[in-house]
């Protein structure tokens, strides 16, 4: 059984298993929308590899972090845009 | 402020399995080395090590632990600062690298192609939403329909698979016959390839696999509902959660074509011994020839070995080199993209998904710097990873010049990072005194 | 096939593009010549600022008129050219920059130019992210900011509705006394007044414009929400303009509509290449930094060099070359293109139709900086 951490997301605790990237906790979270487009379109991750930028989110502060490469730390707060 | 720089005989970017083996190969001589990687920790798109799954390699892995090689993952590369440094940023810091040798094994990205209704949050690249799933996001119990083009449309639906989902479909675009015939030369240049191929088909044995096949629309709003798609000639439709769908490989050349390396034909210009037009610099891997695991390990571990001034070790491995190169060609040729997928949106389908510029909107250019300048196309934050990909398939245009930074950057880091190699400079300038 | 013309224009950038939107409006045969996009030289590069600019009479006098025609054509411009009349705040630091921001008042309230001055408070409302303890400055209503290449097109759109023609992707070879130009393949086309209006490139088709090219570097950030309302510039800025050697850089950032923050500026002179220097690029970020510590957190999306065509007199070259009626030059305006574009043209406008100008052309006749006639 994996270790878990919790982490914050838009000001809301979830616990999910060490090692689980940021965009995942925000899928377990319920939050598949990480931002919106510059016209205004629900936009999420898409490519999964940290190319394509869709999945940015605010973590601990730092804007425009690509959640899919990122892991779950204890205490982490993100913040979506959606 | 200015940090110190870490000096290194050795710089890799890129923790696949290019960079890996070329880290490894690169410690036995006691070179010093650090080895880059964008993710959390090392692997690849291939070797990943996943808190649910096991890593597809143990055996390099424990070897990259073994072998001394810094690593230095969750670890982006910016830019160069001058000729011999390069500039990197973590989630909250940075680092100034400095190399006398360095590995280019930036690996490859899948190649997203623009449809109707792409944009609707549920479609995703199919090795994307593999890696996504290793990492723990929920596809449990989803229906996904694995589409495109690629060898990797496998190992994508497997691993989707082994997570949980429902795979409805997998379409494969190339028509059967040039697979038959790809097949046949496999058993020539890569038969542990057929039977990989083979093992996959027993694992996804009560899997729908169409060749012929290709996604056509998404329909859904919030999330996606609907994925269509053509078959001889007819339409599909397919209610679903997901559309996992990637049109094979593209190199990642952002980076060597920043450091000045010569491209040619949609990859870094390389000699058999792994250089780069630019001495001192060496590329490995996909980025070189889309031509998968064992040309990326063949191509690092050389590259290494010339840094070591190994060529007696390096050169029987040639031979194997140029043998699996020449699989990725046959590969290239038997997953070519049919011209049907490559014309698939319609006016109003967004290319540019950074700046949302629809296909409509680009109509009236003939080359990048147009629509750059008049549109915005590719000048979000992905800087054209995505569309560049797309219109250099779609329209035949040339990638646009790459200008730092490679990626979203922290103004901190571009200065601090620039500050301490000026004064690192100065300090040497001063020793010279 | 032998093509004639009353007005030949060299360089679609925005005071070539300018040039044909009054010229077409007079009802000449205007053809506009360009080797690449429109509007992408200097102009697709540049930052985009139509300020009033108070470095000398001249500068005042061709700003605010350039302001005012923009201010003018304004609400017709598509949205496409993002024009935002955010307005300007200069920044001062010191009591001596203070006074400096008065004498500046006092200077544009002779021309009718609108301002206010901003005490420590009222800066801290106008832009809460700047650094506290900023001494004061002085705002600029009716300053704008525009995305430059799309004005270009917007401007050459509208002199083609009027009858002008655009040949892209052709290279002017030569320019002859007579009115000819010859492009690359030696085709010829006759014009009754050839306008040069090729910026930093002008001087390629004549060697003795004293154009030199002035580098500058810009950054812009990623979408950022709203940590600016205004263009902000330092007053020091003018040194940096005036200073003729080495690199300089000076704080300037502007709000686009995007929500991305652009941020310059840098001057260097003899720098050919548009590549990227990291320490000049990293020297100016550190600027910005200082004046506003926020976007140190901010990313960096892209960053990118250009050239400002420079006169020695840092004011640009309007009006016939001396000794040869037939050869006009727009060039030379550095870093004041987009502001001054319509200005420039209109003058060009007036003078070729023989009509009284607006504000005096004198100071901007090419001829106080070329002898000779026209070879």
């Amino acid at each position: 059984m994996p270790r878990l951490v919790t982490v914050k997301i838009d000001g809301i605790e979830i616990r999910v298993p060490s090692g689980t990237s940021v965009a995942a906790a925000l899928a377990l979270a319920g939050k598949q929308i990480t931002h919106r487009s510059v016209t205004g379109q629900q936009r999420g991750p898409f490519c999964g590899i940290g190319v394509c930028l869709a999945c940015r989110v605010t973590i601990n502060g730092q804007p425009g972090c690509r959640s899919c490469k990122v892991s779950c730390q204890e205490g982490m707060e993100v913040i979506t845009d959606g | 402020m200015a940090k110190t720089i870490l000096d290194m005989d050795v710089v890799i970017v890129g923790a696949g399995p290019a960079g890996i083996a070329a880290a490894v190969t690169a410690s036995r001589f006691g070179l010093k080395t650090a080895l880059v990687e964008d993710s959390p920790g090392p692997g690849g798109q291939v070797w990943q090590e996943t808190p649910s799954g096991r890593p597809w390699s143990r055996r390099w892995l424990n070897r990259l632990r073994a072998c001394g090689a810094q690593v230095l993952g969750g670890t982006t590369a910016v830019c160069p600062v001058d000729q011999r440094t390069l500039l990197v940023e973590t989630l909250d810091d940075h680092h100034v690298l400095a190399w006398r040798h360095l590995i280019l094994a930036t690996g490859a990205r899948e190649l997203l192609l623009p449809m109707p209704g792409w944009t609707v949050p549920g479609v995703f690249g199919a090795a994307g939403l593999a890696r996504l799933a290793k990492n723990g996001w929920p596809v449990a119990g989803k229906k996904v329909v694995v589409a495109g083009s690629g060898p990797l449309l496998l190992p994508a639906a497997l691993t989707l698979k082994r997570y949980g989902a429902r795979i409805a479909l997998i379409a494969e675009q190339a028509p059967i016959g040039r697979l038959i015939g790809f097949a046949l030369a496999c058993m020539y240049l890569a038969p542990a390839k057929l039977l990989q191929a083979w093992l996959y088909g027993l694992r996804l044995a009560n899997v729908r696999y169409k060749m012929g096949c290709w996604p056509a629309s998404v329909e859904g709003d919030v999330c996606l509902k609907k994925v269509s798609l053509v078959h001889k000639g007819l339409k599909i439709a397919i209610d679903c959660d997901i559309l996992a769908c990637g049109f094979g490989l593209v190199p990642n050349l952002e980076l060597a074509r920043l450091l000045g390396c010569s491209i040619q034909q949609g990859v870094v210009c390389v000699d058999q011994w792994q250089r780069t037009s630019v001495p001192g610099i060496y590329a490995a891997g996909e980025q070189t020839c889309i031509a998968g695991m064992e040309h990326a390990i063949l191509s690092g571990r050389i590259a290494a070995l010339v840094i070591a001034g190994q060529y007696q070790e390096a050169r029987p491995m040639l031979g194997a080199c140029s043998r699996a190169r020449r699989f990725g060609h046959a590969l290239a040729r038997a997953f070519a993209l049919r011209p049907e997928v490559l014309g698939l949106a319609d006016q109003e389908t967004i290319i540019c998904r950074c700046e949302d510029v629809t296909a409509g909107q680009l109509q009236p250019y003939t080359d990048w710097r147009k629509a750059r300048l008049m549109k915005r196309c590719g000048m979000g934050p992905c800087q054209g990873r995505i569309c560049g990909a797309a219109l250099s398939h779609i329209k035949a245009w040339p990638y646009p010049t790459a200008r730092p930074p490679l990626l979203p950057t922290r103004i901190a880091t571009l200065i601090e990072g620039t500050m301490a190699v000026q004064k690192a400079a100065n300090e040497a300038k001063g020793d010279q005194i | 096939m032998k093509l004639t013309c009353d007005i030949a224009i060299v360089g679609a950038g925005i005071v070539g593009t300018a040039c044909a939107y009054y010229l077409a409006q007079e009802g000449l045969k205007v053809i506009v010549i360009e080797r690449g996009p429109v509007g992408g030289g200097s102009t697709g590069s540049c930052m985009g600022h139509i300020v009033v600019l108070h470095d000398s009479v001249p500068h005042l006098a061709l700003t605010s008129f350039g302001r005012q025609l923009w201010q003018q054509i304004s609400l017709g411009l598509p949205e496409g050219v993002e024009y935002n009349q955010c307005g300007t705040i200069w920044l001062a630091t010191t009591q001596q920059q203070i006074q400096q921001l008065r004498s500046q008042q006092t200077y544009y309230n002779q021309y009718g130019i609108a301002t206010q001055l901003l005490d420590q408070d009222a800066l801290c409302d106008a832009e809460p992210c700047l650094r506290k303890g900023v001494a004061g400055g002085l705002y600029v209503p009716d300053d704008a900011v525009i995305y430059p290449p799309a004005a270009a097109c917007y401007l050459l759109a509208m002199a083609q509705s009027n009858g002008a023609m655009l040949l892209q992707g052709c290279q002017v070879m030569a320019i002859g006394p007579d009115g000819s130009i010859r492009l690359q393949g030696n085709q010829i086309i006759y014009a009754g007044i050839i306008i040069n209006a090729a910026g930093c490139w002008a001087s390629q088709l004549d060697r003795q414009l004293p154009i030199i090219k002035r580098k500058g570097h810009l950054a812009v950030t990623d979408r950022s929400g709203a940590v600016l309302r205004h263009q902000v510039v330092e007053v020091s800025y003018l040194q940096s303009v005036r200073q003729d050697a080495g690199a300089s850089v000076a704080f300037n950032v502007q709000p686009r509509k995007t929500g991305q923050i652009l941020i310059g500026s840098s001057r260097q002179i003899g720098a050919e290449g548009t590549e990227v220097e990291m320490p000049v690029l990293a020297h100016m970020l550190q600027r910005a930094v200082e004046w506003m510590p926020i976007l140190a957190n901010l990313k960096v999306i892209r960053a990118w060099a250009g050239h400002r065509p420079s006169t020695p007199d840092h004011l640009p070259m309007i009006g016939p070359c001396p000794g040869n009626e037939r050869v006009w030059l727009a060039t030379g305006h550095e870093g004041l293109g987009l502001t001054t574009s319509l200005a420039t043209a209109h003058l060009i406008a007036n003078m070729i139709a023989g009509r009284p100008c607006q504000i005096d052309p004198g100071p901007y006749l090419p001829g106080r900086l070329l002898q000779g006639t026209y070879a």
